[in-house]
C-alpha cells in the first residue's frame, strides 16, 4: 500500500520532467516556425543577420559558441586536472583545504560579476598583453590568431568561460580522483612507480571516463553561459574564426536582441537559435553518454 | 640474481596516536617462505607494508626502528622508496591488475618506466615472468585482450607475474589467496613453493593450513607484538608460547 503510493509519487515526478523537456522542445518549435519555413535548414548555416532587411541566419553565433567553449574546455581541463590532482595527491591539509573553498568559492560568483571583471580587468589585460605576446610567439602562425586589436574579442570570452568552468571541472575530477580504489594506485607505487608515475598512468587511467564526463558537464556549462559572454564577446554580426576579433554567441545575440526584436521573422529567428542551443546541448550529453559507456570498461 | 634477507629492529608503527606494531625484531631469511600469522587486528598486515614501505603514503602513520634490506637500512636514509620497490615486491590481497591494460601492458609497464625499452626484451620477459607464475600456457594466445576477462586466480598469478618483471629480491604477499576459491588457492600455494628458490617471501596469511603448508618459517603476531618466531615445524607441533598455542589449536582468533 505504502509502497505503490511512493512508486505513483516518484513515477509521476519523474515524468513531469520529461513533459518539461518536451513542452520546452515543443514551444521552441513553434515559436521557431517562421524561421524554419521561410529558410529551412539552410537557416542553420546562413552567415548573414540583418534585421533590417530581414535576413537572418544562424552560423555565426554557432561558430561563435562552438570556438569559445572550445577553448574554454582546452584552457580549463589542464588546469583543473592540475587541481585535482593536487588536492587528491600532493597537497598537505593545510593548503588543501583552502584550496578547496577557493575553487569552491568561484562556483558561487555570479556570472555578471565575472562579466565585471571581464569588462574591466581582463579585456585591457587581453587587449594590452595577451594578445600581443600570443601574436609574438610561434602560437600566433596559427591560423585561428590575426590581427590584434580591441579586448573585447573571442579569446576574452573563451578565458572567462574557463575560469567558470574551471570549478566544475576540477571538482568533479577530484571526485572521480578519490573514488578510484586504493589498491590502484599502491598496486602501482609496488612496482617501484613513482607518485606521479603511479597518478598519471594507472590512476588518471582508471579514471578516464569520470574525467571525460566532468569535461562534458564543463562544457555544457560554457555552451550555456550567456551573461558573462554577452558582456565580453564584443557582440559584432559577422562569422569570424578568429580568436582576435570580436565575435557572438548563441546565448548573447538572443539576450541581445529578443527584448528589442520587432519584426515576427526577426523573434522567430531568435527563438530558432534557441531550439539549435537545446539540441546542440542534447547532442553533446549523448555524445559524452555514448563515450562514457565505451571507454569506461573496467575503470569509473 | 640472490635472495636478500630483511630483518626489522625494534620496529613501531603508529596510526594517529594508536601504536600497531610495538617494537617487533624479526628476521626473513633469504630464499625461503615466512608465513606471518596472528588474529584480525593484530598488526601482521601493518608489519608487512612496512618492509616495503607503504606507509608512507598514508598520512596518519608514522614508522620507528630500523628496516635492514641486506645492511642498508631502509628507513634511515639507506633507500629511497621507489629504489627500495623495486627490490621489494608485493602482491595485495585482492587481484588489482590495470584495468585499462592488457595481460601484456600490466606485465611491462613498470619495466617500461624503469627503462626497459626493447621490443625483444620486453617480449622475452613476459613470457618468462608469465611462465613463472604458472599462467603462460592460459593467457599466450591473448596477451593483448584485457586483465580484467580473466578469472580471480588467474588475476592473482598474473599480479604475481607483474611483481617479478622488476626482477625483486624479496616478494611480499598479504593474504594472497583470501579472495579466491580452493582450487586457485592451491595453484598460488604451489607457486610460492616454486618461487622460493629465487625469492625471500613473506606471507601474511590468516589460513593456518596454508602458513603449514607454505612456509618454512612462521611468526606468530597478537596485538601488534610478536609473540613468537620459528620454523614452522616447531611452531605448528611444539610452540613455546601458550598463546600461540592457543590460537594455533583454534582456542582463539
Amino acid at each position: 500500500m505504502g509502497g505503490s503510493w511512493f512508486r505513483l509519487t516518484t513515477g509521476a515526478l519523474a515524468c513531469l520532467v520529461l513533459i518539461t523537456a518536451g513542452l520546452i522542445f515543443y514551444e521552441l518549435w513553434m515559436g521557431s516556425r517562421p524561421a524554419w519555413e521561410q529558410w529551412g535548414l539552410s537557416f542553420i548555416w546562413r552567415t548573414e543577420w540583418n534585421p533590417v532587411r530581414g535576413e537572418f541566419g544562424a552560423l555565426p553565433f554557432i561558430a561563435g559558441t562552438l570556438l569559445t567553449s572550445g577553448m574554454a574546455l582546452v584552457i580549463a581541463l589542464p588546469v583543473s586536472l592540475g587541481i585535482a590532482i593536487l588536492l587528491t595527491e600532493f597537497a598537505p591539509r593545510a593548503v588543501r583545504d583552502p584550496l578547496i573553498f577557493i575553487v569552491e568559492l568561484l562556483a558561487a560568483v555570479p556570472s555578471v560579476v565575472f562579466g565585471l571583471w571581464g569588462i574591466f580587468v581582463l579585456a585591457p589585460v587581453v587587449q594590452g598583453t595577451v594578445m600581443p605576446f600570443i601574436a609574438g610567439s610561434p602560437l600566433g602562425y596559427l591560423p585561428i590568431f590575426g590581427e590584434p586589436g580591441a579586448g573585447y574579442t573571442l579569446l576574452t570570452a573563451s578565458l572567462i568561460l574557463a575560469i567558470m568552468i574551471i570549478p566544475i571541472i576540477a571538482s568533479l575530477s577530484r571526485e572521480v580522483l578519490m573514488t578510484v580504489p586504493r589498491d590502484q594506485r599502491e598496486g602501482a607505487l609496488a612496482l617501484g612507480c613513482t607518485r606521479w608515475e603511479a597518478m598519471r598512468h594507472v590512476v588518471l587511467a582508471y579514471g578516464r571516463a569520470g574525467i571525460f564526463s566532468a569535461a562534458v558537464l564543463g562544457l555544457g556549462r560554457a555552451l550555456g553561459e550567456t551573461m558573462a559572454t554577452t558582456m565580453t564577446i564584443g557582440n559584432s554580426l559577422g562569422l569570424t574564426f578568429d580568436y582576435f576579433e570580436a565575435g557572438n554567441s548563441m546565448t548573447a545575440i538572443i539576450a541581445n536582441e529578443l527584448r528589442e526584436a520587432a519584426s515576427e521573422i526577426h523573434v522567430a529567428s531568435l527563438v530558432a537559435i534557441g531550439l539549435i542551443l537545446f539540441a546542440l546541448s542534447f547532442v553533446l550529453n549523448s555524445i559524452g553518454r555514448l563515450i562514457i559507456g565505451r571507454v569506461s570498461r573496467g575503470g569509473v | 640474481m640472490m635472495p636478500e634477507r630483511m630483518q626489522t629492529k625494534d620496529l613501531r608503527v603508529y596510526f594517529g596516536k594508536t601504536e600497531a606494531v610495538k617494537g617487533v625484531d624479526m628476521e626473513i631469511r633469504p630464499g625461503a617462505v615466512t608465513a606471518i600469522i596472528g588474529p584480525s587486528g593484530c598488526g601482521k598486515t601493518t608489519f608487512l607494508r612496512s618492509l616495503n614501505r607503504m606507509h608512507d603514503n598514508t598520512r596518519s602513520a608514522r614508522v620507528t626502528g630500523h628496516v635492514y634490506l641486506g645492511d642498508r637500512d631502509i628507513y634511515n636514509g639507506g633507500m629511497n622508496p621507489v629504489e627500495l620497490r623495486i627490490r621489494v615486491g608485493m602482491v595485495f590481497q585482492r587481484p588489482n591488475p590495470f584495468p585499462t591494460m592488457s595481460i601484456r601492458e600490466n606485465i611491462t609497464f613498470a619495466p617500461r618506466r624503469h627503462g626497459m625499452r626493447r621490443r625483444s626484451d620486453l617480449q622475452d620477459l613476459v613470457e618468462e615472468v608469465l611462465r613463472q607464475a604458472a599462467l603462460w600456457d592460459e593467457v599466450k594466445d591473448r596477451l593483448d585482450d584485457p586483465a580484467t576477462g580473466l578469472s580471480g586466480g588467474q588475476q592473482q598469478r598474473l599480479c604475481i607475474a607483474r611483481a617479478l618483471a622488476v626482477r625483486p629480491k624479496v616478494l611480499l604477499m598479504d593474504e594472497p589467496a583470501s579472495a579466491l576459491d580452493p582450487t586457485a588457492t592451491q595453484r598460488i600455494e604451489e607457486l610460492i613453493f616454486d618461487l622460493k628458490a629465487e625469492y625471500t617471501i613473506a606471507i601474511v596469511t590468516h589460513n593456518m593450513q596454508q602458513a603449514a603448508r607454505v612456509s618454512d618459517y612462521t611468526a606468530f603476531f597478537y596485538m601488534g607484538e610478536l609473540i613468537e618466531f620459528g620454523e614452522t615445524d616447531v611452531i605448528f607441533t611444539n610452540p613455546k608460547e601458550a598463546q600461540t598455542e592457543a590460537y594455533i589449536t583454534g582456542r582463539f582468533g
